[in-house]
């Protein structure tokens, strides 16, 4: 069952990159925003602190 | 020019999201770190879970082991708080024994945080607090962290879809979530995952110390038939009998209760089945854990007055008498020890060849007398 963290954890990873990719390619403040708050936790769970 | 400026702005919402995200770790984090436990002198060792268990070697669930051993031969009595790190007096009761105990024969081993990885996060969605503080007599604080029942997530995921324990346990649908649950996988599986690890280690000790008996600390939402109850194996009943009978004569209800056969999993009985040690779990009110609770705060979970439960217990809809003012922390700690001290006492009246002695805090009045900041000891 290990595997399937790592599979989960690729999945955050490769969603956090196309998420911060796509934030820098918006010009508006509340596209910005919105991928902001989406990022915290992801991040948070990419490095297995929440 | 103008992609120019939007980086920029990109830049700093993504500093601000770091910031948080920041924040919010150090918050998480702040959870990991266990209680200081101001051990009393009689301390022999701190043990580790994975001296009965090498898989837990480096992982989170290598807890500590307090090791009280009087040097007399005799017993060995086995103590486990933080089974569930939301019911606060478990963990509380453990770490109070830790720091007042005097054994005089056999030994005692005392286990705070049974499940050290549940000390680590909360319930999500649930409102609840992290931590509650109480003040001590000379001024100085001491911090509490308060868990979640089940394994944190991070350590042990994810959850399987079916799950036959050792115990033949089955978890399937809406119990899947509970191989995360310590209470409910013994005897445990060295090469299984997290939790049935600590599980082994657990029964691992009890096997290789050759415990005699065991008290694993709980507590109950209101609604919960077997508030201040004692479960029981049947090798253990009448011990546990005794100590009830001795409890009520000093005013303090108390009931024993038989282990259900099919239990499984549940320490007072795949325990009771799997080792010689006598089984025993101990259940009382925690008002901060059902459903009607108001706002979770440090005065709900310290002075455990919850309105609305006395309501539904005047309306005839809780069947635990619950108080005008509530059922307060320290009354729920000294109810711990003071059955484990008499579980021990009726445990020497039927096994005289293998004797347990300590003493710890004294009475039930006493301890309500010191309250908390006289029964836990200054950190310096």
């Amino acid at each position: 069952m290990l595997f399937l963290k790592y599979v989960y954890l690729a999945i955050v990873a490769l969603l956090l990159v196309l998420i911060l990719t796509n934030m820098f390619k918006k010009d508006k403040f509340l596209y910005q925003l919105d991928a902001a708050l989406v990022i915290i936790p992801l991040i948070l769970r990419l490095l297995l602190i929440k | 020019m103008k992609k120019y400026s939007y980086l920029w702005k990109n830049i700093l919402v993504l500093a601000v999201a770091l910031l948080f995200a920041a924040v919010a770790a150090h918050d998480f984090l702040a959870m990991r770190t266990p209680e200081p436990v101001v051990a009393s002198k009689g301390l022999t060792r701190v043990a580790r879970l994975s001296e009965y268990c090498a898989n837990l070697k480096g992982t989170v669930g290598d807890e500590a082991v307090y090791v009280f051993d009087s040097g007399v031969p005799g017993g060995t009595f086995l103590v486990l708080g933080g089974t569930h790190p939301n019911e606060s007096a478990g963990m509380m009761a453990a770490i109070a024994m830790a720091e007042n105990i005097e054994v005089t024969a056999g030994r005692v081993f005392i286990m705070p945080w049974t499940n050290t990885s549940g000390f680590t996060h909360t319930s999500p969605l649930d409102g609840m607090v992290d931590m509650f503080t109480i003040t001590l007599k000379d001024g100085s604080t001491r911090t509490f962290r308060v868990g979640n029942r089940l394994t944190n997530p991070v350590d042990q995921w994810p959850d399987r879809n079916y799950y036959e324990g050792t115990s033949g346990r089955k978890l399937v649908g809406t119990e899947t979530a509970e191989i995360r649950n310590v209470n409910r996988l013994y005897p445990g599986n060295e090469n299984g995952v997290l939790t049935e690890q600590v599980c082994a280690g657990i029964k691992n000790m009890i096997v290789e110390e050759n415990v005699s008996i065991v008290m694993d600390m709980h507590e109950g939402s209101p609604e919960f038939y077997y508030l201040d109850t004692t479960m029981a194996h049947e090798r253990a009943l009448n011990v546990a009998s005794l100590m009830a009978m001795d409890m009520g004569m000093e005013g303090l209800d108390m009931k024993a209760e038989l282990s259900g056969q099919t239990s499984y999993g549940l320490s007072h009985r795949s325990l009771g089945d799997n080792t010689d040690a006598l089984m025993t779990l101990m259940e009382t009110y925690n008002p901060s854990m059902g459903p009607l609770h108001g706002k979770m705060d440090d005065d709900l979970i310290v002075n455990g007055n919850e309105p609305n439960y006395y309501q539904a217990h005047l309306d005839g809809y809780i069947y635990y008498r619950v108080k005008e003012n509530g059922i307060p922390l320290i009354e729920r700690i000294a109810r711990h020890i003071v059955c484990i001290t008499k579980l021990k006492d009726a445990y020497n009246l039927y096994h005289p060849e293998a004797p347990i002695e300590f003493t710890c805090l004294g009475s039930y009045d006493d301890m309500m007398q010191l309250g908390l900041e006289g029964v836990f000891k200054p950190v310096k």
